[in-house]
Order: C-alpha cells, then structure tokens, then sequence
C-alpha cells in the first residue's frame, strides 16, 4: 500500500500541497487535475526526485527514497527526459545496468512501440511521441510495484495508445500500483480503474466517480 | 551503489568530451596556431604563480596575484556549469539511482569531480599561507579555507561566476575579505530563492537577450574571463616589460577576446535556433534581425576595451576579428582569424625574433 501522510511542498512562495493524505491500494488509479494543480510534482515527490517540505511517504513500509523504496518504483514522465545526446540503445543499455533490467524486456517493449528502427538514433532528434515511447519503454521493463506515469497517453499513435494501455492493465494483474496522471478523461481509454483522484489547487484531492 | 557511480563518471567523461568536440572541426592548422596562442595565454600564468610564492613579497603585496588566480578558478566553475545538463535529464540520472542517498552523494562525488583543479590550484595558497611565517598569514588562510569551503560544498558554480567579480575586483586587499565575498554570496542566494517562482517578462527584446545573457552560466563565465584577461593586461602594463612580451601578451588578448566573442554568438545563435519557429510566429522579420543583432553587443563592448587599451593597430585588428567571429556562422571561418592573427604576428612581431 501506498502511503501519504501529512504531505508539504512549495515552490518558493507558491505552496503545491499542505497536509495532504492519501492511502491507495495496488491497482490502477487515475489522478486528474487542471494544469498547475501539483500532479507532476506529486510523482516526482513519490518518486523521490522531489523532497517535501514536511511529511512522509512509504511504500510497503519502505520510507521514500530508501534502497528498498527506489528497486520498487519506476517514473515516466516528460520532466524525466532520457539523455538528449546518448542513442536509444545507450539509454536501454545504461538503464538495464542501473535498474538490473533485463535487455529482452526493453527490447519487447522497444518492438511493440516501434523503436526498433531507431536505436542508433540520437534520443534529441526523435519526436514528441518516439521520446514519450522510449521513456514509457525503461518504465514498463522494469515491472516496478509502483509505476507513476505523468500524461502517458500524450502524443501516441493509435497502435502504441491500445499497446500502452495492455501493458497498464497487465502490470494492474500483476500487483502493481499504477498511478496516472493525466488531464484527459479516463472514460476515453480501455483501462478498468480502480479509482479516479481529482487534485485541485492547493493540494485538496476529492474521489470522482468512475 | 558501485554500478551507479560509475555510470556517473561515465557520463561526466563523456561531458567533458562533448565540451571539446567542436576543436576536432578545426583545421591542424589552426590547431597549432591555438595552441601557441595557448602557451601565450600560460605564460603570464606561469609568471603569475612565481609572484605568487615569491618570498620577496609581503602578503599583501601578493594579493593581488592570489586574486588573480581565484578569478581562473571561477572561470573553470563557470565553465563546468556550462556543461550541466537540463533539469529533465538530471532527474532521468537521479531516478536511476538506487536511493535518494547515493543520488545525493554521487551529486555532490560529480561537484567535487568538477572542482579538482580549483582545489588543486588553491589548496598550495593555502599551505603556503598557512606556513609562511608572515603576520596575519594564518588569518589570510583561513579565510582562503572558508570561502572555498563554502563555495565547494554549499553553492553550484553559478553563483560563483558573479561574485568573483566583485570578490577580486571591486573589493579592496582588507584584513577580513572574506566577510564582504560570503555576504555577496548569500545576498545572491537570497536572490534567488526570491526570484525563484517569479519568471521574470521580456517586454522588450533587449530585455529578453538580457535576460537570456544572464541567466545563462557560460556568459558569466566568459564575461568574467574578459575582465580576468583586462585586469592582467593592466597588470603587465604596470610592470613595464619589453615591447616582445608586451606584444606577447597583446595577441594572447586579441585572441581571447575574439574566441570569446566567437562563442557567445554561437550561443545566442542556438537559442535562437532552438525557438526558431517560435520567433517566425511572433516576431516580423524586422524584429528577429533585431535579436540577431544583438550579437553586436559583447563585440562593441570589447571594441570599447579594444580602444581604450591597447595600441591603435591591435585594437582595430581585436574589432576585426571580433566582428567576422561574430557574424560569421561556420567554424572553418576561424582560418580567417589565423591568418588575421599570424599577420598580426608579422606586421607587428619583429621584435620575437631579432
């Protein structure tokens, strides 16, 4: 279980969250908001890039940002870029050894999301949705038990849109803690939520109805 | 925790590689024509760290050489900044870390990394101050300790670029330099964090290459390194040396003024590149000339130096080479500088080697 308690975050004098809580169960939970409300903020806090002010996150009792923490969770999100100047296969390789990803499972991913052809390509020259591909690929590989994906969904084709939401539906079989953000509706993807999270601004999170 | 740092390194390597790949562009000739302009620029250095540890000199008579010398090692921060990645990527590396502990430690492992030379040319001040013997010199040392310690471990190299200005130049050879230096310091961290949230308009499009010239660290840098190259040229100037050295030293300025021009041009005009389509749709014609023009800027600027201090030749020879820098858009025009340079050698240079 996912556990948020009493969480505080500012950026200078603008303060994103104050005492926010939030307890959420493996399963696939959609965080919806209007922009500027927190939602990237929040996954980078609960992927340990950002540090909150005040509070406390864990994650099967494992403290935010703590070994055991950091081997369970994966980011993808556009303020998480992969290096701009490394090739494709620099990236799944620097990864695989970082991670202890396997290389067939980045490349399965690579394949079905059509990066194939590209892997010698700088990771700067691709486009807005090839980049969104690769940095949804290094976030599915490593099957993490909790994958925080900031507006996944922005600028896919069709093919890696329905790819996408398989492997999301397959990581919600397999145990895992899917939390998306994105402010698009849910009702527009073929994913069986679990719950669906309203952030709005200053950090006051309301359940919507599915 | 191993695997990670060594990626690390890794990629702090291939930084360090990437910094220098545009010399490879570089025709051998012009190679060694930098080179020798490289040993010009080494030379002074050189004599510098003999005042520096001249025993005939008191403390503050070698003052201004320490200064001096605190000024290059800004420089280099400022240059290692230049090479940071943006703040997406530095996320990317930090999310491949095993812990948010290694990923603070390997952060602060890098910062170090980039300071060695800082350290490794300070660090002999130091000892030397510390065992002269001179009045006040332990004093003197640990001032030196404290403010290196401050800049190395609890500020990023971009604060430095700024306040070695001031540290070096504006502030006098007084007992407790170093109050004035940290209260700067922490002025402009206050600043920041002020400034932090508040992005700042550009009403106007000299404000916009304002604000783009200071916020970026590399022109700091290299506006600092300008100065750095005047206040030596002054410096040499004092001393009275023979016309050779003195012309020596002239090319060497010539040089770094144009190298310096060369490469802010190359940064503005990749800024402007990156948001080409951006200015095409809110800019006319008329206005985006005006953004590229603003590249004239650092040349008057150094223009202005040019004529104020050096001789009439070397001063229209430094616009010269300044100007065609400036505008011209490819590497290989630098062969066009050689020549300006080896001309300037020859018109000028009887003295080298009669």
């Amino acid at each position: 279980m996912l556990s948020i308690e009493n969480l505080t975050f500012s950026y200078g004098k603008q303060q994103l969250f104050s005492n926010l809580q939030l307890q959420l169960e493996p399963g696939l939970h959609w965080l919806s908001g209007a922009n500027g409300s927190g939602k990237s903020s929040l996954l980078r806090i609960l992927a340990a890039l950002d540090k909150a002010s005040q509070g406390s996150i864990s994650f099967h009792q494992h403290q935010v940002g703590s070994s055991a923490y950091q081997a369970l969770v994966s980011i993808s999100a556009d303020a998480v870029a992969p290096l701009q100047d490394n090739t494709v296969l620099g990236v799944l390789q620097l990864v695989a050894r970082c991670r202890g990803t396997e290389m067939e499972q980045l490349l399965l991913h690579t394949k079905a999301f059509a990066l194939e052809p590209l892997l010698q390509q700088k990771v700067a020259v691709l486009s807005l949705g090839q980049q969104k591909k690769l940095s949804l690929t290094l976030a599915l590989a490593a099957k993490p038990q909790l994958l925080l994906l900031d507006e996944p969904f922005n600028a896919l084709d069709p093919d890696a849109l329905v790819y996408c939401c398989t492997q999301l539906q397959a990581a919600k079989e397999r145990g895992a803690l899917v939390l998306i953000a994105s402010h698009l509706s849910p009702q527009s993807f073929q994913l069986e939520l679990n719950q669906h999270l309203e952030l709005k601004a200053g950090g006051h999170l309301s359940f919507s109805p599915l | 925790m191993g695997t990670y740092l060594f990626l690390r390194y890794e990629l702090f390597r291939q930084q360090a590689e990437d910094a220098f790949a545009p010399l490879k562009q570089f025709s051998f000739m012009l190679l060694l024509v930098a080179g020798h302009a490289l040993i010009g620029l080494w030379a002074p250095l050189v004599l510098l760290g003999f005042q520096l540890f001249n025993p005939e000199l008191g403390t503050v008579e070698r003052w201004p050489y320490l200064q001096m010398l605190l000024v290059i090692m800004f420089c280099w921060q400022g240059s290692i900044a230049w090479q940071q990645k943006s703040v997406a990527e530095q996320y990317f590396i930090e999310s491949l870390a095993p812990s948010a502990k290694v990923a603070w430690l390997s952060n602060k492992l890098m910062a170090l990394l980039n300071q060695l030379p800082f350290w490794f040319l300070t660090l002999p001040v130091f000892i030397y101050l510390l065992f002269s013997g001179k009045t006040m010199a332990w004093l003197d040392a640990t001032q030196l300790l404290l403010v290196l310690l401050v800049l190395c471990w609890s500020f990023h190299a971009r604060q430095t670029s700024w306040l070695a200005l001031f540290a070096v130049f504006m502030l006098p050879a007084i007992t407790f330099w170093s109050l004035p230096l940290l209260a700067l310091m922490l002025l402009e961290r206050a600043l920041q964090h002020h400034l932090s949230g508040n992005p700042l308009s550009a009403g106007s499009l000299f404000r916009y290459w304002l604000y783009w010239f200071v916020g970026q660290q590399q022109n700091k840098a290299l506006l600092l390194l300008i100065i750095f190259v005047l206040a030596l040229w002054k410096y040499w100037l004092v001393q009275q040396l023979k016309a050779e050295a003195l012309l020596f030293i002239n090319s060497v300025f010539i040089w770094t003024l144009a190298l310096l021009c060369y490469a802010q041009q190359k940064l503005w005009q990749q800024q402007l590149l990156s948001q080409h389509y951006f200015w095409l749709s809110c800019c006319t014609s008329k206005q985006r000339f005006g953004l590229k023009l603003m590249n004239v800027l650092p040349v008057l600027l150094a223009s202005i130096w040019a004529l104020t201090f050096l001789d009439a030749a070397s001063a229209v020879w430094t616009i010269i080479l300044a100007v065609v820098l400036s505008f011209w858009p490819k590497p290989a025009l630098l062969s066009v500088a050689v020549c300006c340079f080896m001309l300037l050698l020859v018109l000028n240079g009887q003295g080298l080697w009669v």
